[in-house]
Formats: structure tokens, C-alpha cells, sequence
């Protein structure tokens, strides 16, 4: 019978059915491979359950951990809004306000608004934080809530050529530094008659987008659309605009021009003073979020006084900026030695070095400043007012202020905090707040000449801010200084921080210029010498302290300081004959470079460097040695806690990290628990059923959470989730951006703005946000500056740090980003950061630093690129600074992790990784721990203290709400999966029987055919 | 010397189609060695599995029987060889197309790796089209 069905005629219907099966067999099996090896991130993209809990524990709404304030979504949105336009309306800087341009009075609100961009202006930047869709509330109803009236006709003649495409901005950035920029302003000449109808004030908004993945435009962008190819300067179109107002307001149709720079990337400045566009007013808005733009509003009506205080030195062209010789991206030459260490997405050949060490931004203006007033030598020639359009910390108001009684006092005798006493008086006629900023000014001596340590004439150490002070109120501020800001990095003499000997000055000032020219006329200058104003020696104090190489010398843990850096410093890596020369005060003309001429052309004085034999081995993944340590305890059922036992004990006293219990319980996993655990982490830390941890949402949002609230449902355990809330399904709020934040200068608020923000997370079931982003605005070019708070480390520090203050109250661990001198995205996949110590110390670090001494952050997160010749997560300071020095609690996760199939094709590695301090991929590598089961017991007790702090993270978080220890946790293979499996069971059975019946056919065929030859 | 030529001049399509599959894989595995030795994508299964189906077929196609098996084993060990240089070349796409799919990534492609791709899969066409064929002539009566 069977003979009969598989017969010679068959035989080849056969062989072509197993042909194509088998084909198809091996496709499907590759595929499913693929996919399976990829499925938490798969899981993760498209929010598919992989686990639930069962909770048998009664739980009522008094026992939970973290509690919500509020009752729905609807409320947590309205409050979110509130703390938005609160933000915003404190944040909004005061540029400039001639004959008091602002605020416009009521019966003076008929306004035309110019620019394309006032149809659609910048809410946010673009890329993982910029993803929010709560859509922004327009500008025009945001006005005409506020009482003004707005030309309708031009503005629905912007609303028509933006949506029909024929102007208005595009911008996004694209990986690899491809950015796609345009500003597309239109023209005077094309604007409909309505432009030269009369109003009160003509609103110019002046909009630039910044993003994820790449830099925006120095001088590459479309010179038709960008003057020079500037993306940062005025555009030819809305010069002819602002042109053409001027000559509306001369012959009187429009009354003023007021500027809306609606910009985090500062856009050049020298235009707001140039009598040939009349500007009267001009505010920086940054990104304002949904709603912030009503709160614009409040500011332009004067129902709100603005307060805000520039996060950045302004400058007058950008071009004055040494930085901007060295941003961006530089090859090595002789790079042909590294490409074949080099995989697809590994930009190691490329480099950068921070040569301006610590004078950025307002350390290099104001320093230079001083020692062109002081004469120093060296100095060159320099013009403070030409270069600077305003300094850091400058900001307007409606009314006035004046400082009185000012104490400063130095530490006592059992503590180390010197004190400011300041009181501050409203002598205008409307209530405002003001900010008062402490700097201090450290001696520059022959010690630091001797040891390059680098003194920059003021240095942000403290503010305060007033609440609302009537016309003729006064209130005094006092304004606590850490004796640890007095000391400076000494990378190359002692090797920690030190002390020198010298005259110390302290003052209270309204912005950084005033600082230093208080201390200038401290120290005897007059404007006669050269300053830009005279300053105030009444607000300083000094105080002579000894050289202390010791006192400085150890962390908040105790832990010796030392440098950490010196193989991120051109200067000390031994791998090379490269050099560096620092920007240096000792020498400012032979030492500073420029990168761009004015018409932004490059000048090529960026710092070249040589690619080596050793740079090119340097920058190779390092793969852990073997060793004979004996590896822990796996799979102990000696006891059998679960993770909610871990958070108190039977007293009800909160358990340590470092208690006992924590060993059985981390005794108590598996290998393979402990192998899934931190083999997945993408916007997650995965569940372990053994221990009833429950899965995680950890997810982006540096301007908060990014998804929908009822997101994930399955792993969602925050309130709109469990209380099945009708509105789950919109979106969080869309948050300023953190330079706002930051320009508020009011910690208080922006410590109730993240309580905001973490009733957001626990009602999205945020366990964990990939959030704040706490790089340095080291250039305005930089793409992702949206998300970063300032050129300061300190002032980043410090807010940052009370805004995590906030959110953790709410149970959701923040994850500070992006770890470390990821301050552009140019090539930011493995490009070599350069920088010294102390730079790196004193600005880069140092917001990671108060974050977590200060505001307690749980977590950060690494950056992609290298440090040095080093990728972040395994040059070490993970370990041994930000955990070992700061005393982090919580845990490192990776960047987005590249080491898909293994890892091999990556500058990532999770297990040198999890060696210095990095425990979590940002992804899935589930194949890449897996050889380390045996022979590698150091990786092996890395795991496991890697599993510690992701295990003590979690059960101190908002995820552990809903848990008891009753809870079981059940994890479910996703449908998906199985479909996967069986399809490749289907195809696998199909091939396997026609390839059986396809040589049964041939066997069969053989046999009718014996004693045939073959080939007959 | 005439038996080598007698023996070629009865091969058929199929042999010959075969032994070009097998020498385009022996191409396939020199052009990669050349472009990835030292780099973070030498894979050495990606080396040696076509030179292996080469040698099946050295190995196989003097023999009768076998002769007629040499392209489906060639073919095979090709093909899987295919499959798993997909797999592992996954990340270095997603690298190379990480902003889209553009003329410009494609031109970025490295040559070794569109050889190593474009060559297996011809090999893999040569020698299943061999299967179907005869791989030595009829003897004539």
C-alpha cells in the first residue's frame, strides 16, 4: 500500500515538498530563535503579560506603603497641571523689559503673535522623554483664557501653511549625529494682510527643537533656512520678520515686540539689543510642557511675576564658547588601527575632550572677566559685555528688590556649614519673588599653578528663594553652605580633594556677574578698572582658611577619595603620547581656543588626537579571567522568605541592606532565577516567583511618565489599574523641561512639583522611571539639553535632588542619567569622553553626587558612551564612586543594551560589567551570562550583589503596595511564544514526514529499479 | 589522466552545478576570513561550514550513490551555515539600518558581509537545483 503511494512518480512531488519545508523549517526555527532570544523586550514594547500575582494577604487601602492623595486619574492630571503652570510661571526668565514693556496691561491685550511656531511651539524635545502624547493646549486659547485678544486671521493663516506644510519647523534627531533640523520660518512677504493690523504688542515666538540621538546643527544645516547653517542663530525669515515689526511699531500700527524664546538650546542672543529689531521685551520660556503655555500667559498679563532665574550663560554668539572647538565629533587619526575592534554601532574611533576642564559656561566668562579687571597677566583680550548677552543666574522682574543685612558667618565649632543671612526687601509696587544665589570665590595660588588645579573666580554654592512678597515686604533668607564646597579637586598633586591656603569670599548676589563684581569691589575694583558695573563689598565676606589635604580627603561613607578618572584624562593614561592643554587661568591667551568664527565656519582648534596600539586594545570589551573562587549558595531551601518579608522585621523596624536575612534570602535563588533576573531588564526588573517578586515597570521619563496609565495591565499595579479608573487610558501629564525646573531656583517647589510627578507614577504604575536626566548643558548644541537642567553641577545637584526627593516619596525608585559625560549625542554609542579629574569631580559628577547624598536616589543609569578608552559600565566608577563614595542604595542599569545574540558585537559587557558596578541591562542578554554558570565564582558574587540591590530596590518601592508575603507570583509564557513554538513544531513535522516519505519514495524506487544501474 | 577526463566528461548537470556551489562556498569562506579576521564579527562557524560543504561534496560526488546525495548534504550545510550567519549578523544590521533603510546604509554594508550573504545564497540555489538534476550522463547503449 505504501509502495504503491510513494512510487517513482511521487518521489519527486516528495523532494520538493521536503525541499521547501525543510527551507521553510530552518527560516521559521532562526526566526523564533531570534524573536525568543529578543521576547522581554518584545513583552516590553508591546506591554504582553509575562507574569501575574495572586495575592491570598488581605490588603485595604490603610495598609498600603505608598498612599495617593488624590481619587482619579482626573484628579492626578489636574493637580499635574497645576504643579506644571507652577513651574513654568516661576521658571519663565525676564530677559529684558524695556520702559516696562511688560507685563500688558487689561484694555492693553490685542496682540498679533508672529512665527510659525506659535501654532506649534516646542512642549518638549524629542526621543525617549519627549514621547509623551498628552497633547499640548495651544498658545492662542492660552492666551484668550488670560483676557487677550488675538489677531484671528493671522493666526489662522500660520494654522493653515503649518498644517498644509508649506512652513513650520521639523525637527528630530536621528542616531549617529543625522539629526533632521529645519526651521522653515515664513517670510514677511508671504504673510496675509492682517500682519499690519494694529495691536497693543506683536508676540514674536522664537522656537528650536532639540532631541535624542543627535546634536543640532553648528553649522551643517540648510543655509537657505539657517543663517550660516546655524540652527542657534536668528534664521534670514525671521530676521525679515522682526525687521519688518520694527518698522510696524515706528510708524505706530503695533505698540512693542516682545520675544518668546521657546528654546531650551539657547539661541544667540545678540539680536535682543540691536536697535534694528526693537525688541521691548524678550522671556525665555524653555519647553513648557502641555500647559505651561497658560502660564506663559499669567507672566505676559502680569497675573504672575516672573522669578526665574537662566539655568546657562546666554551668549551673545555662540561662537565665543570655547567648548565649541571641542564638541561633536573628532576621528583619531591613524583610526584605521581600532576598525576592527569596532562593531556596527560602536563609535570608539571617535572622540571628544572637555579641554575647557572646569571653565564652563559662567566659570569661564566671569573668571576671565575678573582677570581682565585684574589685570592678570595672560589674560588676552577679552570683552565680558561682547561675549555675554546675560550671565548665569540673571533673571527680570515686574518689580524690584533690595538685600539688607547681610551676615555671613563661617562654621561653628561642631559643625561644617557656613551660614547667609540676607534679608531681601519688594521696593517695587507689585508682589514678586526673588532669588538670592550664594558664590563663592577660591583662592587661585601657586599651589594650583604648580598642581593644574584650576580656580574659577565664582562658583554657584547655595540659593533661596522667597515666597510672594507684597510691595514694601521684606523677608530674610538664610542659606546653608556645606564647608565640602570650599575644597577643590586635585587630580594631579594630592590626588583628592584639598584645600588651599588662602583668602575665601563668600557673597550673596543676584546672578553670577554680580557675584564677581561684589567680590571685585570687595577686594578694591572699581568700574574705573574696568568692571561692567560697579558691585557690592557690603554682600561678601571672606575667610582665611590653611592648605588641608585631609579634612576633604573621605566620602559621606567614609571612603578614601582618590582618582578614579585618571585613565578618562589624556594627560594621565599611560596608553599614549597624546597631550592635552587644559584651559587654564594661568594663561587664558595661549590656552583657549575657539572652535567656530563667527559665521560658524570651524576652525579647526580642536584638540587632536593620535589613535594607538594601545588605545585600540583599550577600547576592546574586556571579558572576565576564570578564577577558583567557591560560588555562593544557590537554590537553599533552609528558609523560604519572600521578598515583603524583607521589608521590616517583626517589630515593624525596617530591615538594612546589609542584614543577614538578605544573604538567606539571596541563598534561597536559584541560578537560573538569578540568571533571568539580571539577564532582563529592559524598562523592567523581572519577576521571581520563588520569592514572589513581582515584575516591574520601569520606564522612561525624564518629563514624566510616558505611557498611558492603564498601560501593561498585567504587570500594572498602580491605582487607575486597580481601581479600573474610566480615564487609564489617556496619558500622563507632559512635564516642563528640566531646565525650568531647574530656573525656578525654588527647591521647595520643585520637591512638591516631583510628589506631583510620583502621584503620576504610582497611578501608572511606574515602579521605577528612567528619569532625571542630570548631564551638563556643556554646549547649547546639545540635542538632548531638553532634559538636563543647566550648565551647573551644583545647581543640577540641587534641584534634581529635591525633585527626587519628591518622587521617591511616592515609592517609585528614579534612575539618574545618563551616567556619565554623556553631554552630547553625537556619536554617543562608545565615542572616548576625555576629561580630568577635576572637571569631571567638580561639574560632571557632581549632580549624581547630591542626588544621591542629598535627595537619596536609588539608581542610575550608565551611559553608552566611553570614559576615556572605557565604556561606562565597566570603567569602574560605578563601584567605586558612585556606590562605594556616595553610598548609593540602589542599582546601575545600562544604557539601551546593544549585546543582542550574546553580546559579542558590543563595547557592552554584562559581566565585566557586573564586575565594577553596573547591574542590570537596559534590554535582553539572556545568552551572555549563561557560561558563567562555572569557573568564574568573582562574576558569579557579582550577580549576586547585583541581585541584592535590585531585590532591596524593589521591595522599598511602590511595587511592593499591593504585595504581602502571601503573594505568589505566576509566570506565563506569552501567547506568542507558544504560537512561535508551535509553528515551528508545525513545520518541523511537515518537513520531517516529507523528507521520511520523500526517501521512502527513493528507498521504494531503488528497489523497483535493482540491478539498474544508477546512471542507466 | 584519460580517467579523470572520462569521469568529468559523464558528469551531469547536477554534478557540475555542485561543484560550483561547492567552490563558490570555498570563495565565500576566503572572502570572509579576509574581511572579519580579527573584528568583533568573525564568527568561525561562518569559516568553516562552507568549507565543509565543499568537502561533502569532494568527498561524496566521486561515488554513485552518494554522488547523488552530495548536493542535497552541500546545499544543507549551506543553508544552515545561512541561517545561522543571519542570526548572528542580526545586530550588525540593526546597526548599519539603525536610522532606516537607506541608500546610504546600503552602500555602508561592508563587502565581505554582502559576499559572504549573496555567495551562500547562490551556493544553497546551485545546489538545489543539482538535486534535481542528473549528476552523470547515461551511458549510451
Amino acid at each position: 500500500m505504501l509502495e504503491k503511494i510513494l512510487n517513482g512518480k511521487t518521489k519527486k512531488i516528495y523532494k520538493v515538498i521536503a525541499n521547501v519545508f525543510v527551507i521553510l523549517f530552518g527560516i521559521v526555527l532562526a526566526a523564533g530563535y531570534v524573536l525568543t532570544s529578543n521576547q522581554s523586550a518584545i513583552n516590553s514594547y508591546f506591554s504582553i503579560q509575562t507574569s501575574y500575582t495572586e495575592n491570598s494577604g488581605e490588603i485595604d487601602e490603610d495598609s498600603l506603603l505608598f498612599k495617593s492623595e488624590f481619587k482619579s486619574v482626573k484628579e492626578v492630571k489636574e493637580n499635574a497641571e497645576k504643579y506644571t503652570q507652577e513651574i513654568v510661571r516661576e521658571g519663565v526668565v525676564l530677559l529684558k523689559n524695556d520702559n516696562d514693556a511688560l507685563p500688558l496691561a487689561e484694555g492693553h491685550r490685542n496682540v498679533s503673535v508672529f512665527s510659525i511656531s506659535c501654532v506649534n511651539y516646542v512642549a518638549a524635545g524629542t526621543g525617549s522623554s519627549g514621547t509623551n502624547k498628552d497633547k499640548p493646549k495651544g498658545m492662542k486659547s492660552s492666551l484668550e483664557s488670560r483676557g487677550f485678544t488675538v489677531n484671528a486671521d493671522l493666526w489662522s493663516w500660520y494654522k493653515n501653511a503649518e498644517s498644509e506644510g508649506t512652513y513650520g519647523r521639523k525637527g528630530t534627531s536621528v542616531e549617529g549625529g543625522g539629526s533632521v533640523f529645519s526651521i522653515r520660518e515664513a517670510p514677511w512677504s508671504a504673510l496675509p494682510a492682517a500682519k499690519s493690523n494694529r495691536a497693543d504688542a506683536a508676540i514674536f515666538v522664537l522656537s528650536r527643537n532639540g532631541g535624542e540621538g543627535g546634536d543640532v546643527y553648528i553649522n551643517n544645516g540648510d543655509s537657505s533656512d539657517m543663517t550660516d547653517g546655524n540652527y542657534l542663530k536668528l534664521s534670514p525669515q525671521e530676521k525679515d520678520v522682526l525687521l519688518n515689526l520694527k518698522t510696524l511699531k515706528d510708524n505706530g500700527t503695533i505698540g512693542k515686540i516682545i520675544v518668546l524664546m521657546n528654546s531650551v538650546n539657547q539661541v544667540e542672543c545678540d539680536f535682543l539689543d540691536d536697535a534694528a529689531f526693537g525688541v521691548d521685551a524678550a522671556l525665555w520660556i524653555g519647553d513648557v510642557g502641555s500647559t505651561g503655555m497658560y502660564a506663559v500667559a499669567d507672566v505676559l498679563a502680569g497675573e504672575s511675576n516672573p522669578s526665574g532665574r537662566l539655568t546657562d550663560t546666554f551668549w551673545r554668539k555662540h561662537y565665543y564658547n570655547p567648548v565649541m572647538a571641542n564638541f561633536g565629533d573628532h576621528v583619531y587619526q591613524n583610526s584605521e588601527v581600532m576598525k576592527s575592534s569596532l562593531a556596527a554601532r560602536d563609535f570608539g574611533d571617535h572622540y571628544v575632550v572637555y579641554q575647557e576642564g572646569i571653565y564652563l559656561g559662567y566659570k569661564y566668562t566671569e573668571t576671565r572677566y575678573e582677570d581682565v579687571v585684574t589685570r592678570r597677566p595672560k589674560t588676552g583680550s577679552f570683552d565680558y559685555e561682547e561675549v555675554v548677552s546675560y550671565p548665569f543666574g540673571y533673571g527680570l522682574s515686574y518689580t524690584s528688590f533690595e538685600y539688607s543685612g547681610i551676615e555671613i558667618t563661617a562654621p561653628a565649632a561642631d559643625d561644617d556649614v557656613y551660614t547667609v543671612k540676607v534679608t531681601v526687601t519688594n521696593t517695587g509696587k507689585i508682589p514678586g519673588k526673588e532669588v538670592v544665589q550664594v558664590y563663592l570665590q577660591k583662592p587661585y595660588t601657586d599651589y594650583d599653578i604648580e598642581h593644574k588645579v584650576e580656580k574659577a573666580a565664582v562658583e554657584l554654592v547655595g540659593f533661596a528663594k522667597t515666597d510672594m512678597l507684597a510691595a514694601g515686604e521684606s523677608r530674610e533668607l538664610t542659606i546653608s553652605v556645606d564647608g565640602s564646597l570650599f575644597a577643590s579637586y586635585d587630580a594631579y598633586g594630592a590626588g583628592t580633594y584639598i584645600l588651599d591656603a588662602g583668602k575665601y569670599y563668600l557673597t550673596a548676589a543676584k546672578n553670577a556677574h554680580d557675584a564677581v563684581n561684589n567680590i571685585l569691589a570687595a577686594k578694591g575694583y572699581r568700574e574705573a578698572d574696568g568692571m561692567t558695573e560697579a558691585g557690592d563689598a557690603s554682600a561678601v565676606a571672606d575667610f582665611e582658611l590653611a592648605f588641608d589635604a585631609e579634612k576633604y580627603g573621605k566620602s559621606v561613607t567614609g571612603q578614601k577619595i582618590e582618582n578614579r578618572f585618571s585613565n578618562a584624562d589624556v594627560n594621565l593614561y599611560d596608553g599614549t603620547d597624546n597631550k592635552v592643554t587644559y584651559i587654564s587661568r594661568n594663561d587664558w591667551e595661549s590656552t583657549t581656543k575657539l572652535g567656530l568664527t563667527e559665521t560658524s565656519a570651524d576652525t579647526n582648534n580642536h584638540v587632536v588626537l593620535k589613535a594607538t596600539a594601545k588605545i585600540a586594545q583599550d577600547i576592546k570589551k574586556p571579558v572576565p579571567e576564570s578564577d577558583d573562587t567557591p560560588y555562593p549558595t544557590y537554590g537553599s531551601t533552609e528558609t523560604s522568605y519572600k521578598l515583603a518579608d524583607m521589608r521590616a522585621d517583626e517589630n515593624g523596624d525596617p530591615i538594612p541592606y546589609d542584614s543577614p536575612l538578605w544573604e538567606q534570602l539571596l541563598d534561597q535563588l536559584t541560578w537560573d532565577e538569578m540568571l533571568a533576573l539580571l539577564s532582563h531588564g529592559q524598562r523592567l526588573t523581572y519577576a521571581v516567583a520563588s520569592i514572589a517578586k513581582p515584575q516591574t515597570i520601569d520606564h522612561n521619563g525624564a518629563n514624566g511618565p510616558v505611557q498611558p496609565y492603564g498601560d501593561n495591565k498585567s504587570n500594572n499595579h498602580g491605582f487607575a489599574v486597580a481601581t479600573d479608573d474610566p480615564d487609564m487610558s489617556s496619558y500622563p501629564t507632559l512635564y516642563p523641561c528640566n531646565a525650568l525646573v531647574a530656573a525656578t531656583f525654588n527647591a521647595e517647589l520643585v520637591e512638591e512639583f516631583g510628589v506631583a510627578m510620583g502621584n503620576d507614577c504610582l497611578w501608572a504604575g511606574y515602579n521605577g522611571i528612567y528619569g532625571f536626566g542630570i548631564n551638563i548643558h556643556r554646549s547649547a548644541y546639545g540635542g538632548r539639553d531638553y532634559e538636563y537642567y543647566s550648565e551647573d553641577g551644583v545647581l543640577s545637584g540641587l534641584i534634581s535632588s529635591a525633585e527626587v526627593k519628591g518622587i521617591q516619596s511616592k515609592g517609585t525608585y528614579v534612575y539618574m542619567k545618563h551616567c556619565l559625560l554623556n553631554d552630547q549625542e553625537t556619536y554617543r554609542e562608545g565615542i572616548c569622553t576625555w576629561a580630568n579629574e577635576q572637571s569631571i569631580r567638580e561639574i560632571y559628577l557632581k549632580p549624581f553626587e547630591i542626588s544621591i547624598v542629598e535627595g537619596g536616589a536609588y539608581n542610575v543609569m550608565s551611559s553608552f558612551n566611553r570614559i576615556g578608552v572605557k565604556w561606562s559600565g565597566h570603567q569602574g566608577f560605578l563601584q567605586t564612586v558612585i556606590k562605594d563614595e556616595f553610598g548609593m542604595r540602589g542599582f546601575a542599569v545600562t544604557d539601551y543594551y546593544l549585546g543582542m545574540m550574546g553580546g559579542k558585537q558590543t563595547y557592552m559587557s554584562l559581566p565585566a560589567g557586573l564586575l565594577n558596578g553596573s547591574d542590570l541591562p537596559d534590554g535582553d542578554s539572556a545568552e551572555e551570562l549563561v557560561s558563567y554558570k562555572t569557573g568564574y565564582g568573582n562574576v558569579a558574587w557579582a550577580m549576586r550583589e547585583a541581585a541584592h540591590r535590585i531585590l532591596y530596590t524593589v521591595s522599598q518601592s511602590n511595587a511592593m503596595n499591593t504585595v504581602t508575603a502571601e503573594m505568589t507570583v505566576v509566570t506565563i509564557t506569552p501567547a506568542w511564544v507558544i504560537a512561535v513554538v508551535a509553528v515551528e513544531a508545525i513545520f518541523g513535522v511537515i518537513a520531517g514526514l516529507s523528507f521520511i516519505a520523500y526517501w521512502l519514495a527513493f528507498a521504494f524506487s531503488l528497489k523497483r529499479d535493482k540491478g539498474n544501474d544508477l546512471s542507466a | 589522466m584519460e580517467k579523470i577526463k572520462k569521469y568529468f566528461q559523464q558528469r551531469g548537470a547536477g554534478f557540475y552545478l555542485t561543484a560550483s556551489a561547492a567552490l563558490l562556498s570555498i570563495i565565500v569562506a576566503i572572502v570572509y576570513i579576509v574581511g572579519y579576521t580579527g573584528s568583533v564579527y568573525f564568527y568561525w562557524f561562518v569559516f568553516l561550514m562552507p568549507l565543509f560543504a565543499a568537502a561533502a561534496f569532494v568527498a561524496m560526488a566521486p561515488f554513485r550513490f552518494l554522488g547523488h546525495l552530495s548536493a542535497f548534504v552541500t546545499g544543507i550545510i549551506d543553508f544552515i551555515m545561512l541561517l545561522l550567519f543571519i542570526v548572528y549578523f542580526i545586530p550588525y544590521l540593526t546597526g548599519i539600518f539603525y536610522s532606516g533603510i537607506t541608500m546610504q546604509a546600503i552602500a555602508s554594508l561592508d563587502f565581505a558581509f554582502v559576499f559572504t550573504l549573496f555567495g551562500t545564497i547562490t551556493a544553497i540555489v546551485l545546489a538545489n537545483i543539482g538535486m534535481y538534476l542528473s549528476h552523470a550522463r547515461k551511458e549510451k547503449a
